[in-house]
């Protein structure tokens, strides 16, 4: 699944390891979603949405995913 | 999190007990032979005692939080789960017919029983899908 973790976590200057203790997942979570390779639960992507103050859509690039589909 | 601090402490005390009574045979037992095959077992039951517990003191010292409980992990683990039964149902069902084809050629009750006890566990494997897809249906 598409998404911006990477780039607005580089924007806050985080490593994947503190952004995985803050949304309180291990880094290869993190990993994984940055990739596109998992699709996290609600919750965390809520979580991840919230950290980074943006919707859950714009976070994972909703309109895009969906037009691939 | 509290499931996982009782199953290992369940699972910790249950080990303990059985190398307890393990440890009661070997006192009692007169055989050489056997005294020690139940000091093999009273050792590996205290290793996987002491395993449990460690663990159990672990979860609650909060030592294995988030390592343990990762959604990626546990969605992993419950998709892994899922093919190996998949895959162990269609191996069953292989199995069975081929000893069952076997068991029609050379007339071998031992073939016949492992077709049985193919088709069994095939059966009771498909039965146990049927109740935990109802159970978690009417749950959700």
């Amino acid at each position: 699944m598409p998404n911006l973790v990477k780039k607005l976590r580089l924007e806050h200057k985080l490593t994947q390891e503190e952004l995985a203790d803050k949304v309180g997942v291990t880094q290869r979570t993190i990993i994984s979603v940055e990739k596109g390779k998992y699709k996290p639960s609600l919750l965390l992507a809520y979580k991840l949405a919230c950290f980074f103050g943006i919707s859950i859509e714009d976070l994972f690039c909703l309109k895009e995913y969906l037009e691939n589909q | 999190m509290k499931k996982k601090l009782l199953r290992s402490a369940v699972y910790g005390l249950f080990f303990l007990v059985m190398s307890l009574l393990e440890i009661v045979i070997v006192f009692h037992d007169k055989d050489v032979a056997y005294r020690i095959k139940h000091i093999i077992w009273a050792i590996l039951l205290l290793i996987c005692a002491s395993g449990y517990l460690v663990n159990w003191q672990d979860i609650k010292k909060g030592k294995r939080d988030i390592c343990d409980d990762d959604e990626r992990d546990r969605y992993i683990n419950h998709v892994v789960g899922a093919r190996v039964t998949k895959w162990l149902n269609w191996l069953m069902f292989g199995v069975a017919i081929i000893f069952m084809c076997l068991y029609g050629t050379y007339k071998q009750e031992i073939l016949g029983i492992i077709a049985v006890l193919s088709i069994f566990y095939w059966n009771i494997s498909l039965i146990l899908e049927i109740i935990f897809t109802i159970i978690e249906e009417r749950k959700s």
